[in-house]
């Protein structure tokens, strides 16, 4: 659900806006988003002042944080643990292995120490662990249903 | 700013405001203009058993916490939402970022401006307002 009309918010609103991240070539360890608007009544292009952000690298089979566009539009994000390479080694070369979904309990904040390491008890477990996040860690998506 | 942590209906000056930062998440404080002076705000408590199932000393615990603003809109830096970088690349190409609108006139947002952001995407206001109801004061 796209449309490039602009972002309207009201005097004293809050809201969050999506953003797509076109990647190019050179990838940078950091980036510096600005947002640019309109006031009513004038014309001109005004930036809000920037905000750094320092991508978090990770190796290939460590949990990592994806994101991605949920249902309601907003964005949201899940961790991600991939097999580790013994587990691929296990297995057979075209075996696809399965997903383990780990749904956290209210207040839980799916981006941490606690969540990521939920499995180092069973590092070479052949499947994918995928603990998304549910916007927010008290309400959102309701996997109790 | 207002922050209302764990407080769902409060008064300021007998104006009456339902839908406080129940759980905290400090994504859409209340923003107020208050002349010089005294103010009031009164707040109702109330507290929810079922989070821990009756454990413990009936304590309720709630902040309110008063922020200037600098009257104009930012961007709110703890809301960044971004990916990973695995192995060198971005393990997707989602994010988020909250604006938040601390001044008097309605503004439109037009853009993003970053490295390796090209171009920005906006979803249908009537789905983000039926998603997250308290966030649009």
């Amino acid at each position: 659900m796209r449309s490039n009309s602009p972002l309207r918010l009201a005097p004293r609103q809050s809201r969050p806006l999506a953003l797509e991240i076109a990647t190019s070539e050179k990838n940078s360890s950091d980036v510096c988003v600005e947002v640019l608007y309109t006031a009513e009544h004038s014309p001109a292009v005004l930036r809000i002042e920037g905000i750094r952000h320092v991508f978090s690298s990770r190796e290939l089979t460590q949990p990592q944080k994806i994101t991605y566009l949920h249902p309601g539009g907003v964005v949201s994000y899940a961790i991600l643990r991939p097999p580790s390479k013994k587990a691929l080694h296990k297995s057979e070369s075209d075996t696809k292995l399965p997903v383990v979904i780990g749904l956290h309990g209210a207040r839980v904040e799916t981006d941490s120490d606690l969540v990521r390491n939920t499995f180092a008890g069973a590092p070479d477990l052949q499947a994918w662990v995928l603990f998304p996040s549910g916007v927010t860690s008290w309400s959102g998506d309701d996997w109790r249903r | 700013m207002l922050y209302t942590d764990n407080i769902l209906e409060f008064w300021v000056d007998e104006e009456r405001y339902f839908g406080g930062d129940f759980y905290s998440f400090r994504r859409a404080p209340l923003i107020l203009q208050l002349d010089p002076g005294e103010h009031r705000i009164e707040v109702r408590i109330i507290r929810d058993v079922r989070a821990m199932g009756g454990v413990g000393k009936p304590t309720v615990s709630l902040t309110l916490e008063a922020e200037l603003s600098e009257g104009r809109p930012r961007i709110v830096k703890e809301s960044l939402l971004l990916p990973d970088v695995v192995e060198g690349r971005l393990s997707s190409s989602w994010g988020s970022v909250t604006v938040r609108n601390e001044g008097d006139a309605w503004i439109d947002v037009v853009g993003i401006e970053a490295m390796n952001v090209c171009k920005y995407f906006f979803t249908i206001p009537l789905l983000m307002l039926s998603v997250f109801p308290q966030k649009d004061r």
